[in-house]
This record gives structure tokens, C-alpha cells and sequence, in this order.
């Protein structure tokens, strides 16, 4: 029984961190666009999306789990994605291209923002788990739904 | 599990595949053009100044610089524009450069690729940057640029390169590349 716990969380933990991956790379992605990526993302429409559209399928594996860990999880995922942001802007540092961004110019110093703007993705994410966590209660069989059933109580 | 949990894992698969896939061409190109940044400006410089012997007072002098330009980053860049100003320094004049320039400035040149020019990466460039005095209508200018110590110009030329990170949108300006000889230059045809 609790190897089968154990199973289930570090599958789940696996699905969180592609979702806070996912969010990560894709902010950085389209807030760099003038560097002439593969992809061209609007930066609003990218945060908005990203964070919503993966914490509802954080919220719909985790159906079956405690609300807390459902924030837990959604927590968790954001952080990653801010992180994700961080050693992003700051990677031609860390290459050790650059002595620190100031030296690219004011213009990119000021990219630093990005790592505030990223922290947008906790409350959305959150709310995207919170979605997903009753979109997947709403959807579940009825004999299978979680502890939300009135008959049970 | 059901069918939406499966759903979802596939999506956040996928997603995280399309995001890895940019993240990566992202840092790629990110890290190389701070690295172009950063070192442009100290790998461009002067190859060689040419400048013709002055004959007659309306004669058309064509003035030739030409730049050297090393690329030592991992992505290519494209040369907008090389602008100079041209001054023949008087080695009489003991002033410095700041005061006396306006009496000095011969002419303006420059490099102007109609559609930029690319100097891939871990590449030089040798670009010509052409200025021309016409005598028949720059009589003043001409009298500057025709001033020799021992048969000798002493050209200080002013340089200007803006250049674009190829494939992006960043435009970076190198000021003050400048040029000035203590050995002077021989006019060629003299």
C-alpha cells in the first residue's frame, strides 16, 4: 500500500515538474521574442494560458488527493517555472559571457522584470489547479468522484 | 485512471517537449549574441588607410578605409553601417584633438551595404569604407586633406559600426573606433 503511494507520487511529482517546466521555458520563450526564436508568443497571452491551461491538468491527475496537496503541488510547479525564469535571464552570466546584465545595457538589465512578471504564474496556476481539480470532479463517474459526495457524508 | 487524467498527462507531455525544444534554441542564440555584445567592440578595427598624392586644386580624391572586423562569436552579425569622420591632423597645431578637430575634419565616409552584411560566426570581415573629396567644389576640404609632414599624412579617422545580431532584432551601436598613426601614411601615386 504504500510503495503504491509512493508510486503514485512521484508519478504525479514527475507531471508537476513538466508542468512547471512547461511554464518556465515557454515565459522565457515569448518575453525574448526580439531574439528570433522558434517561436513567436505574445508574453500576456503565453502567462495567462501556460499557467491556467497546466494547472488544470495538474488539478485532473490530482482529483482523487487532499485539497492541500493539490496547492502544495500547484505551489511547487510555479516555483519551479519562476526558477526556471531566473537561471534563464541571468544565463549568459552563468555562462560567464557577460560580467552581469548591466553590461548588455540598461535595456536588458531592465529584463530582469521578467523574473517579477513570472511570479504572476503562482496565483494562475493556482487557480488553473483549483479549475482542473473541480472540472475533473464534475467529469469523474459518479461512483468513482472524490469525498465531495454528499451520500457519503 | 481515467480518460481526462490520461488527456492531461499527454498534454503536459507535449508541452513540455514544445517548451524544452524552444528553450533550448532560446539559450542558444541568447547566450551567443550577449557573448557578440560584449566582444564586438573590441575586435574591430583599421586594416589600412589609403589616400591618393593631391595633384591639382580640383581634383577628385577618393580616400579609402578599409575595416577589419573579427566575429569571435557563435552567431553571425550583420554590418547596417561603418560611418567615419576624416580629420588630417596638423602636427603644428599643439592643441588637442577636442579643440582643434573642427579646423582639422576633412569629410565624412563610410561603409553602407544596401541589405547589411553578414560576417558569419568565428569569421572576419574586410570591408572598404570609401569617402571622397571633390576639389572643384571643396576647395577647404581639399587644402585640409593635402597637408603632408615629410611627405607623409596624418590621417585621425573617427568610427562609428552599427551592426545588427543576425536573425533578431537587436541593434547594437560600437562608438569611438578610432585610427591615428605616429608614423604617418605615404600617398600612394606620388
Amino acid at each position: 500500500m504504500d510503495r503504491e503511494i509512493v508510486r503514485r507520487g512521484l508519478i504525479e511529482g514527475i507531471f508537476v515538474v513538466l508542468a512547471g517546466f512547461s511554464m518556465g521555458t515557454l515565459v522565457v520563450v515569448a518575453t525574448f521574442a526580439d531574439y528570433g526564436l522558434l517561436l513567436g508568443l505574445d508574453v500576456g497571452a503565453t502567462i495567462l494560458f501556460v499557467a491556467l491551461a497546466t494547472g488544470v491538468a495538474i488539478g485532473l491527475r490530482l482529483r482523487d488527493v487532499e485539497p492541500q496537496y493539490l496547492v502544495v503541488a500547484g505551489f511547487v510547479g510555479a516555483s519551479i517555472a519562476i526558477v526556471i525564469v531566473l537561471l534563464s535571464v541571468y544565463a549568459p552570466v552563468f555562462a560567464g559571457v557577460v560580467p552581469g546584465l548591466e553590461a548588455l545595457g540598461p535595456s536588458d538589465s531592465s529584463r530582469a522584470v521578467v523574473i517579477f512578471v513570472s511570479l504572476f504564474l503562482i496565483p494562475l496556476h493556482l487557480v488553473g489547479c483549483v479549475v482542473g481539480y473541480a472540472l475533473a470532479d464534475f467529469l469523474a463517474p459518479a461512483g468513482v468522484r472524490g469525498g465531495r459526495d454528499l451520500e457519503r457524508l | 485512471m481515467t480518460w481526462f487524467a490520461k488527456v492531461a498527462a499527454v498534454f503536459l507531455v507535449v508541452l513540455a517537449v514544445v517548451g524544452a525544444v524552444a528553450w533550448v534554441n532560446f539559450l542558444d542564440r541568447y547566450i551567443a549574441a550577449s557573448d557578440a555584445r560584449m566582444r564586438i567592440g573590441d575586435n574591430v578595427g583599421y586594416q589600412s588607410v589609403t589616400i591618393p598624392a593631391v595633384t591639382s586644386p580640383d581634383q577628385t580624391v577618393v580616400i579609402g578605409v578599409q575595416f577589419l572586423l573579427r566575429n569571435p562569436s557563435g552567431i553571425a552579425i550583420d554590418i547596417l553601417h561603418i560611418t567615419y569622420r576624416f580629420y588630417m591632423d596638423n602636427l603644428t597645431d599643439t592643441r588637442a584633438f577636442a579643440e582643434k578637430s573642427a579646423s582639422i575634419f576633412v569629410v565624412a565616409g563610410g561603409f553602407f551595404p544596401p541589405a547589411g552584411y553578414v560576417v558569419g560566426p568565428h569569421t572576419t570581415a574586410s570591408v572598404w569604407g570609401n569617402a571622397t573629396v571633390f576639389g572643384a567644389t571643396q576647395p577647404t576640404q581639399l587644402a585640409r586633406l593635402n597637408l603632408t609632414f615629410s611627405g607623409r599624412y596624418f590621417p585621425i579617422i573617427d568610427a562609428s559600426l552599427v551592426y545588427e545580431v543576425h536573425g533578431t532584432l537587436i541593434i547594437e551601436r560600437v562608438l569611438g573606433i578610432e585610427f591615428a598613426t605616429s608614423g604617418g601614411i605615404v600617398p600612394y601615386g606620388s
